[in-house]
């Protein structure tokens, strides 16, 4: 461990490598802060860069990148309501309705430095752990990995900010929108409606751009709401009381544990890794009614959690040569370009790898706080310009995001009726997070659903009886039914005693 | 509350359209769960919640004594509201950016939203126009080169023409070859 923690600091305080890791973590913020511009495009643009460097500083380039982009995204998630990347849309949830009361600057601050506290728990976890925990993650078949989505999806039932009723609509309209497009098992089409546009499924990126931002937008044109202007646009970017530290320090630890392993699980990553830890934060919380609302909890879950999922995808990247996710296969790609034999052998052979990935992910979560410092600030002094201004350049930027993630115009036209349909969404009382968490997680339920009963042929106890995946079920059925049985003992008891 | 029942009725009928069609889907048969059973299943659900929604409102909207007849539901107001005139200038945007382009559909959306949203002096609301389309087109264009919608005929050429001002790109060459040293 001592020698991985020395040889990565060796690696990157050298300065050609110091100044690559500040650039990189310079762009991974803007980056991550530009709608549309995923992390793993972020870390695609950033390919040409790492031409002429060697494979070991080629990696920790990137890898700063990377953590960056991730913590970039919370900072226009808080602001506009904008998830820079999908896994910033938990810090949506809470991040904005701070904004609102003005205290933007306090959630800019829990959320960088949750973000770097759960980048160096992952670091830490990654590099103590990295073999053992690739090995148990090789453990997670079918089974368990729809276990672990049906987990996700049990934020479900506390997601409702009135109805259950109407939650549970809107996640199975999230899960049925999954559906829409080629079966990845059989290849056949399902509810395209004989247009080539959905062919191939509704990308997940407009559908939240237009939920989140555009539905926001449409709400103020209707019934316009004054953020408070005085605190806003001067927003610095603020700490919470040591007292308040106190009191997530938890939410941080287990956001950033849970992050790291569901970031190492093959099809999962940080997007499903921030509602994951989002769930379980609300069912441990004892006050699961203020979440959603603007408070620190909310945050610290999600950036914990979307940071601690970044060190996690670089395990069985580093120890197996299975890329966890797509930016670790962006990363990997590079690593083959630059002649390295990614595999099992790396970490034996080539250690410095681990150490450099090591060492630049603990540089870039510390410089990154002082660097999203300085970009958060730009960003807030937006919010003091009027909403009149405000809200066609949050339309624009959506646009650009929505356009830019396959040069289609289609991809807008769909961001557009997501934000027209969100709108009406919210004004029945229907919810846009639930409808959202469905889409996350409806291609991984139903593929290893369907591959886990291949597995048993075609019997579902069968296909359930690991003890991981045993457990995994007890929990969710727990966290599912738990607040619609509390919830339906109430009602009861107020109807009794009316 | 009769808008709300109304929509919900309008999903029902659309959810239990697609679970007809689901049955009408050929399965070969590759895995024992198939195409259609998942996505059979949700949608039974979510009609049976739909159903229970409406119900549910139903009941509420008698207790509270609304009407239940449509004239209750303000359509008046809605047609001439602002948020109306929003979501018609939002639709056109994709089509405008394939004929039109980038810069010119922007620079219209913007002032015209601006206005919408209570902003008079034009000046001002032409200096953010511009500023913020140029800006966004040359971190986007250039700088991140990511193409944007061109448009057609002379919209095309001229966004060629300030696509070849690669300022950003230049920076971007500049700082490459720095590394490289």
């Amino acid at each position: 461990m001592f020698s991985v923690l020395i040889e990565g600091f060796g690696i990157v305080f050298q300065p050609e490598t110091f100044i690559l890791i500040f650039f990189g973590t310079v762009i991974g913020v803007i980056f991550g802060s530009m709608p549309g511009v995923s992390a793993s495009m972020a870390v695609a643009l950033a390919l040409p860069f790492v031409y002429p460097l060697d494979g070991v500083v080629a990696i920790a380039f990137l890898v700063s990148v990377y953590c960056a982009s991730i913590t970039g995204g919370g900072v226009t998630a808080i602001l506009f309501k904008i998830p820079g990347t999908p896994s910033n849309a938990t810090t949506t949830f809470d991040g904005y309705p701070m904004a609102q009361r003005g205290e933007a600057g306090k959630a800019l601050g829990v959320s960088l430095i949750c973000s770097a506290i759960g980048g160096i728990i992952a670091a830490f976890m990654m590099a103590l752990f990295s073999p053992a925990l690739s090995a148990a993650a090789l453990k997670f078949g079918p089974g368990e990995l729809f276990a672990v989505s049906l987990l996700g999806l049990s934020v479900l039932s506390c997601l409702s900010s009135g109805s259950i009723t109407k939650t549970l609509i809107s996640g199975l309209i999230g899960l049925f929108i999954a559906t829409i497009g080629f079966d990845s098992t059989s290849g056949i089409l399902r509810f395209t409606f004989g247009t080539t546009s959905l062919q191939s499924g509704l990308p997940m990126i407009p559908v939240m751009i237009g939920l989140f931002a555009i539905t926001e937008v449409l709400k103020n044109t209707a019934k316009p709401k004054k953020i408070d202007d005085a605190q806003d646009s001067n927003a610095k970017t603020t700490f919470p009381s040591w007292a308040e530290w106190f009191r997530i320090k938890w939410i941080i630890l287990r956001s950033s544990v849970i992050g790291t392993f569901v970031g190492i699980l093959p099809g999962a990553g940080a997007t499903i890794a921030s509602f994951l830890c989002y769930t379980t934060e609300t069912k441990l919380s004892k006050h699961p009614e203020k979440f959603g609302t603007g408070i620190i909890d909310g945050i610290a879950a999600s950036e914990s959690a979307n940071n601690g999922a970044t060190g996690g995808s670089m395990v069985p990247l580093l120890s197996l040569g299975i890329p966890g996710g797509n930016a670790a296969a962006i990363m990997m790609s590079a690593l083959v370009m630059k002649g390295v034999q990614v595999g099992p052998l790396l970490l034996k052979t080539q250690p410095e790898y681990l150490s450099s990935v090591f060492g630049s992910m603990m540089l870039t979560n510390i410089l990154m706080v002082i660097i999203a410092m300085g970009i958060a600030k730009v960003f807030s002094k937006i919010l003091g310009v009027p909403y009149s201004i405000l809200g066609p350049i949050i339309i624009v930027l959506s646009i650009v995001g929505a356009y830019a993630l396959n040069n289609s115009t289609g991809d807008v036209l769909l961001m557009v009726f997501a934000g027209l349909i969100g709108y009406v969404f919210s004004y029945i009382g229907y919810s846009s997070a639930a409808l959202i968490l469905g889409l996350v997680l409806g291609e991984l339920c139903e593929t290893n659903l369907r591959r886990a009963m291949s597995l048993s042929d075609g019997d579902f106890v069968g296909a359930m009886t690991s003890p991981i995946t045993i457990v995994l079920l007890i929990v969710s059925a727990l966290l599912i039914f738990t607040p619609i049985i509390s919830n339906l003992i109430k009602t009861r008891k107020d109807v009794a005693n009316t | 509350m009769t808008l709300e029942i109304l929509i919900n009725m309008i999903l029902t009928v659309f959810f239990s359209i697609c679970l007809y069609l689901s049955t009408l889907l050929e399965d070969p048969g590759l895995d024992p769960l198939g195409a259609k059973k998942w996505p059979q299943v949700i949608l039974v659900l979510l009609i049976a919640l739909l159903i229970s929604n409406i119900v549910q409102l139903y009941k509420k909207q008698k207790k509270d004594g609304e009407s239940h007849s449509l004239k209750s539901v303000d359509f008046k107001g809605f047609f001439k509201s602002k948020l109306l005139i929003g979501m018609v200038m939002l639709v056109p945007i994709p089509f405008m950016l394939d004929f039109i382009g980038f810069i010119p559909t922007i620079l219209m959306f913007l002032a015209g939203y601006m206005v919408l949203l209570g902003e008079r002096k034009p000046v001002k609301i032409a200096i953010v126009s511009l500023v913020t389309t140029f800006v966004i087109f040359f971190i986007f264009s250039s700088g991140l080169s990511i193409m944007l919608p061109r448009g057609t005929g002379v919209f095309r050429e001229f966004h060629m023409f300030l696509e070849n001002i690669k300022i950003l790109s230049n920076m971007k060459g500049v700082l490459s070859i720095c590394f490289q040293f």
